[in-house]
């Protein structure tokens, strides 16, 4: 009898938790008020012992990351010599046209393009599914970090911020299978979206197919986004394809910024 | 000392927590996929009982939720009934233990990520069917391998104090 009494016990909880769950996934997945604020307050919660962990944990990441790399080094050390000696051609040609362009720009009394605000914040937390690309930085609500403020590092486009706690952000990377992007070429001026995708890749869509991409062209973010400013790099053009079933062109572009070697980045606040 | 033992594995829980979120997401780059929570509950259930294994999947899974994911609740559910099922079958009586550890670990493995798939495509979230594949063969040996690390730390004072190994006696 006492084991029938327990397991009845056993299977009333698991009902109870069942149901509490299944009414959990069905609030959430209506963007519930209540769910965002229990998020924020649970990051805020961890923010200290994730710091602490992620910190004492990053030698060994950058190890096995590194490993990744190094078979592919040779390779990667030919690319980067390619691009800088066509880089150093470009420098001071880029300099002068710049400092002509401010110039023109005083004449014409269109202002010149500021620097923007940012705040280095720390990565905290790095997470990867099938459905998601998410990271987590030290930095939130109470040093003026919002939703929608764009995150990057000296390389470029990280991703955007979708939660901001008292203390710490969330922030979606490009590959995010949700993120998109408005984009610009950098060559032709053509307009697009940069999308993540559930492979990991970053497409640049909605350029048509007659429209003209080469490889290798530069990608960058457009000057319609609310809180993304323009200008700011995404990637490299990798590879172009046409698309089957859609009249646009499958673009698939690779990201200046590693997101695995993540460790500090900045947060566009304006 | 048993009430302690418990609550020493409910922080070893969320302590498997952190380490996902700070460590071994970043092994996914060689296909490494490991789910220290799931392995943990199932063992928490296994040494401490059932009603332990499900509460403390859901709190572990709730907290992942909360934490990480896109829609809130799934991994709670999932933690919850892995914890009830494998205290279940332990309750059921296995002669050889440490081969019931090992199927209900791939079991659950195998489970789990076609639950999660099928719950995420209910929401509009499609997949890679090649992708699930090679998930499917690589995740259950992983989880096997993290089982051989985490179980022996449960283990350890729940039945004999001063018994760190991983022995796995047949007790009947």
């Amino acid at each position: 009898m006492v084991p029938e009494r327990k397991n009845l016990k056993n299977l009333i909880i698991l009902s109870v938790l069942i149901v509490i769950s299944i009414i959990i996934i069905t609030v959430s997945f209506k963007q519930s008020d209540v769910f965002t604020k229990a998020r924020m307050a649970t990051l805020d919660f961890f923010k200290p012992v994730q710091e602490k962990t992620y910190q004492f944990f990053q030698p060994v990441t950058t190890f096995f990351v590194d490993i990744k790399y190094y078979f592919n080094l040779k390779n990667r050390i030919n690319e980067l010599e390619e691009q800088n000696s066509s880089l150093i051609k470009n420098y001071s040609e880029n300099v002068n046209l710049k400092i002509e362009n401010d110039a023109l720009r005083r004449l014409l009394g269109v202002s010149v393009r500021d620097r923007y605000n940012t705040l280095p914040a720390k990565v905290i937390g790095y997470y990867d599914s099938k459905w998601q690309s998410e990271i987590l930085i030290n930095e939130g609500r109470s040093s003026g970090v919002v939703e929608g403020m764009a995150v990057v590092t000296d390389e470029g486009l990280v991703g955007t911020v979708i939660l901001a706690s008292n203390s710490t952000s969330e922030v979606r990377l490009l590959t995010d299978p949700q993120s998109s992007i408005g984009a610009r070429l950098l060559s032709s001026r053509k307009l697009g979206v940069a999308e993540g995708s559930l492979d990991k890749n970053i497409y640049l869509n909605y350029i048509t197919a007659d429209e003209e991409v080469f490889k290798g062209d530069v990608l960058m973010t457009s000057e319609f986004g609310e809180f993304m400013p323009p200008e700011i790099l995404i990637g490299r053009i990798k590879k172009i394809g046409s698309g089957t079933d859609t009249p646009y062109k499958k673009i698939e572009v690779e990201p200046f910024v590693d997101f695995r070697k993540l460790e500090y980045v900045l947060v566009i606040k304006g | 000392m048993k009430i302690f033992l418990k609550f020493v594995h409910l922080v070893f829980i969320l302590i498997c927590l952190i380490i996902q979120m700070s460590f071994i997401e970043h092994l996914k780059i060689f296909y490494i996929n490991i789910d220290l929570i799931m392995v943990a509950v199932i063992g928490i259930a296994a040494f401490d009982g059932t009603v332990y294994g499900l509460i403390s999947g859901f709190i572990a899974g709730l907290i992942l939720d909360l934490m990480t994911a896109r829609i809130i609740g799934i991994n709670a559910l999932i933690y919850s009934v892995n914890g009830f099922i494998a205290g279940k079958v332990m309750e059921s009586g296995f002669k050889k233990r440490i081969l019931a550890y090992v199927l209900m670990i791939f079991f659950f493995s195998e489970a789990n990520l076609l639950l999660q798939t099928g719950i995420y495509y209910i929401f509009n979230y499609s997949s890679s069917f090649t992708k699930l594949g090679i998930e499917m063969l690589l995740y259950p040996v992983c989880n096997i391998a993290v089982m051989f690390l985490i179980f022996p730390l449960l283990k350890a004072g729940t039945e004999r104090s001063g018994e760190i190994g991983f022995i796995f006696k047949d007790e009947a």
